[in-house]
């Protein structure tokens, strides 16, 4: 399995790190340093600050940041990693290397809003040992990709040894989604997959949003 | 200019617009009411920052003679002040410091000698930042220091409190050390001016360090203790710095001339302020320390053409009367009692400086403060002092001052640590300076 991590210096997923060790076959480390920020960087000093000096700050920002990517990168031994190092906004750059490398995950530890509209499944990890996955499946509309989200999602978990359930907030048709998984009535679980109602945007031959 | 600056700078003069149509308020000047709106206008631009800040300052100045309120000799007079050249040649100073690499020569003894642990290591870090920002800009320390500062800590892993420590360190050093000479941040020597031009008190150098100088030695022990307090920093071990040679004859030049400024500043009264900073800067020229490309490279015009914009605004408001009438309405409302009008006037002009550049926030709530003290009959000077002093704090937020940004764009930290301890820095900076006005400074004979 191809893993996506994104890193940026408010959203740092140790989590992820740790965990895409077990999980994934190869890790696209994308290294995000925030172009809002370094233009704020700019913007706030650069009325103060003579321009020789301003460019001193910028060029050794991004250089820590390299350095921190570098690190990073080498605490990850037994996966082979591809280290991809950016200066942008945080979902476009992840928006832009999804479409560069389609990979199969996207692993994170941070539950954002921005991310249910990323054409890749999303997984976040909130640490710790991961017994029992939970997707929630919100409706049956598109069963064909529903089927294929779930064989993934089980795919995911059996790697980590852990219980799959799905959970289904809905009292009919409950029948078309009992041969694929034991389901809850409530969902829980450390390691959440769940399907969002936005999944219709997805186009039908890309993989779909999990979150 | 992107779209969200557009419509910033749209409803920037719509302000103006409306305030030009409401009604003649009872007792102030057409002219009065249009400083009024100028400055509500400037205030909005310099939070906004819909234009550069420096645009910002220019554009104020040329609204007064648009509208009739003075000529455009008056407002560009206005300009022609001791303390633009004073920030003229301490630009120039500090650039041959820089160039000559006595910062790093500085920074490597003083963090040799607190490189005992690493709590030792973060007041050493305050204290070096505080030190420089005595004869350099606050923000230009922070950037000088930032990779001395953060080759110092490669060791140390990002999200590490030793990591959170030193980089707030570095800035709140900074900030701290600003407010104790004219040269630590465009504010100060815009408050002398001020109050020179309009009230005729004269504030030397030394008048200033003698002020001024206590709030950065109170704030340093405290801003220490918030710390690692805060963000316990872990033990490590710094990476060396390099080490330096013997002094270098630049250096040794660059130390001369900065012990002949300050000598003139404190000795020369009859001389002003601008007079020696502009000697050592023309001697770091004949001496070969600095070209004229280093200088042009050096000299950062947007706090300078804020300077312009500042002054128009203080000295507009004064001359109009319209200070008065707004401190006049103000202590109508909130009533006269000294203390409780010096706390509000402190926990706005902190509230400010988090939120707009500190030499603009002081540039708006000088005029307003001073006019309070007149009217409630409080001494001009120590409002004064005491608003541009708490007007160099701004500990809390990343967009306090530029150098909580730059360090904070390194990724040791993040904005919720800062958060924690700036709160804390700003309460009791407020508390410092309350202190100080009340107590310290009467006790000084200073009225």
């Amino acid at each position: 399995m191809r893993c996506l991590i994104p890193i940026h210096q408010e959203l740092y997923p140790k989590n992820s790190l740790k965990r895409a060790e077990n999980l994934c076959d190869e890790i696209v480390l994308l290294y995000i340093v925030d172009k809002k920020l370094m233009d704020k960087v700019q913007s706030e000093a650069s009325y103060i600050l003579p321009s020789f000096a301003l460019q001193n700050v910028e060029e050794f920002i991004l250089n820590m940041h390299r350095q921190e990517a570098e690190k990073v990168k080498k605490s990850i031994r037994n996966v082979p990693v591809e280290l991809r190092f950016v200066k942008g906004e945080y979902y476009e750059s992840i928006e832009r290397e999804i479409l560069r490398n389609s990979p199969d995950i996207l692993m994170t530890d941070f539950h954002l809003r921005g991310l249910i509209n990323l054409d890749a499944p999303v997984w976040i990890d909130r640490g710790g040992e991961i017994k029992e996955c939970t997707m929630i499946v919100e409706s049956l509309k598109h069963i064909g990709r529903i089927k294929r989200a779930i064989e993934f999602a089980k795919n995911v978990c059996n790697r980590l040894s852990a219980s799959f359930y799905i959970y289904y907030p809905h009292t009919s048709d409950r029948e078309v989604l009992e041969p694929l998984g034991k389901i809850v009535d409530r969902a829980g679980g450390e390691a959440l997959v769940f399907l969002k109602e936005q999944m219709h945007r997805v186009p039908e031959d890309k993989t779909l949003l999990l979150i | 200019m992107n779209e969200r600056k557009a419509v910033y700078l749209t409803i920037a003069f719509l302000i103006l617009l409306i305030f030009y149509f409401l009604p003649q308020p009872a007792g102030l000047s057409y002219e009065g009411k249009m400083m009024l709106e100028i400055l509500v206008f400037g205030a909005f631009l310099f939070i906004s920052e819909a234009l550069p800040l420096g645009m910002a300052g220019l554009l104020v100045m040329v609204i007064p003679p648009i509208l009739g309120i003075f000529s455009p000799q008056e407002v560009f007079g206005f300009f022609g002040n001791e303390a633009v050249f004073f920030l003229i040649g301490a630009f120039m100073l500090a650039a041959g410091v820089q160039k000559s690499g006595l910062h790093q020569r500085i920074s490597s003894y003083i963090l040799k000698a607190f490189g005992k642990s690493s709590k030792i290591y973060i007041l050493g870090i305050l204290v070096l930042a505080a030190s420089l920002s005595f004869i350099i800009s606050e923000h230009a320390v922070v950037a000088l220091l930032l990779p001395i500062i953060g080759i110092s800590l490669l060791n140390v892993e990002k999200g590490s409190n030793m990591g959170k420590a030193g980089m707030i360190a570095l800035t709140y050093g900074a900030t701290a050390g600003s407010v104790a000479t004219l040269m630590g941040g465009a504010r100060n020597p815009y408050t002398v001016a001020y109050l020179a031009e309009n009230y005729g008190i004269h504030l030397s150098f030394l008048d200033w360090l003698i002020m001024a100088l206590p709030v950065t030695l109170i704030m340093l022990p405290i801003l220490w203790i918030i710390i690692i307090n805060v963000h316990k920093p872990e033990e490590f071990i710094a990476t060396k710095i390099e080490k330096k040679g013997k002094i270098e004859n630049k250096e040794w030049i660059v130390i001369g001339v900065l012990i002949l400024t300050f000598l003139i500043l404190f000795t020369i009264r009859s001389w002003g302020i601008a007079v020696a900073v502009i000697i050592g800067a023309v001697l770091l020229f004949i001496f070969g320390i600095l070209s004229w490309k280093d200088i042009e490279k050096s000299m950062p015009w947007g706090i300078i053409l804020l300077y312009g914009g500042a002054m128009t605004l203080g000295k507009g408001l004064q001359l109009t009367g319209a200070s008065e009438w707004l401190a006049s309405s103000i202590v109508g409302i909130i009533g006269t009692n000294p203390y409780v009008i010096l706390l509000i006037l402190l926990v706005i002009t902190v509230l400010m400086t988090e939120l707009m550049s500190h030499a603009a926030a002081v540039a708006l709530m000088l005029p307003i403060a001073v006019g309070m003290a007149s009217v409630i009959g409080m001494s001009v000077l120590v409002v004064s002092m005491a608003v541009a002093l708490a007007g160099g704090f701004g500990y809390a937020l990343l967009m306090g001052t530029p150098g909580n940004i730059m360090t904070y764009s390194t990724g040791y930290f993040k904005q919720k640590d800062i958060m924690k301890t700036g709160v804390l820095a700003d309460m009791i900076g407020i508390g410092v300076v309350f202190f100080m006005a009340t107590v310290l400074w009467p006790l000084m004979g200073v009225v």
